[in-house]
């Protein structure tokens, strides 16, 4: 079991630093190109709204990302202390309407429940903690 | 992302590079904007070295053929990989653009 962890800032720049996360697991574990592409999607949709829509002062926060690769796993934890979101209790967007009246909101979060085999939201001290599973096949 | 411009004939071609997400769709969407702001523009967006797009990204695309249809111009892409495919049919696009297997194929269909 291979485990990475990174402490990011509250800022969209520090995406970039997770990326270099994924790529360097792609390298150390091996990943298959599908699942390192579903992970950067899935990284990306999460802590962009996080940064994004998690915080209402202008002050720094630390967002947790912890990335572990077992020989049939990845496992995704990331923790926040931004206002209480549970991703799962977003609503799925009804993908049968016209383009033009489709909200755009909840496609991110589409992606995350269908890229991945197990999503689990917890709302614990005051911080939003979610843990990811997908299966390497 | 890096975006490459190539006119080819009547079309312009942007050969994209690297990933679309919440960090860099802006610069896309900029340079949309910037090239729509000539009418009747035909634009093919060639994904074949993109590494992953986001729902950022797909904002951005919408954008694009928001433009074109306003400007009298053409948008389209081409070159998606299985995987990319896979993505756009998860998001609901697949119907909503023009995509097409190579760029030759999307420069000799963008009239």
């Amino acid at each position: 079991m291979t485990t990475l962890q990174l402490s990011l800032r509250n800022q969209i720049g520090e995406l970039e630093r997770v990326n270099g996360l994924v790529s360097r697991l792609e390298r150390d574990c091996g990943l298959p190109a599908e699942i390192v592409f579903d992970l950067n999607v899935v990284l990306d949709e999460l802590l962009s709204n996080i940064i994004n829509y998690g915080y209402t002062d202008d002050t720094p926060h630390e967002i947790g990302v912890t990335l572990s690769v077992s020989a049939a796993m990845v496992e995704v934890r990331i923790e926040d202390d931004g206002i209480a979101f549970d991703p799962l209790a977003a609503p799925e967007p009804d993908l049968t309407l016209p383009l033009a009246l489709r909200p755009i909101g909840g496609l991110g979060l589409h992606f995350v429940r269908k890229l991945m085999d197990d999503v689990q939201y917890k709302r614990e001290n005051n911080r939003n903690i979610l843990f990811l599973k997908k299966k390497i096949i | 992302m890096e975006i490459q411009q190539i006119e080819s004939g009547r079309t312009t071609v942007l050969a994209l590079t690297g990933r679309i997400d919440s960090s860099n769709a802006i610069e896309l969407s900029n340079q949309l904007r910037a090239l729509y702001a000539k009418p009747g523009r035909l634009l093919l967006l060639d994904f074949q070295q993109v590494d992953y797009i986001t729902s950022a990204g797909f904002r951005t695309l919408l954008i694009g053929r928001r433009h074109a249809a306003s400007s009298g111009g053409a948008f389209a892409l081409c070159s998606l990989t299985e995987k990319m495919r896979d993505l756009f049919d998860m998001g609901g696009f697949i119907e909503n653009f023009a995509i097409y297997a190579n760029r030759d194929e999307g420069i000799l269909n963008l009239v």
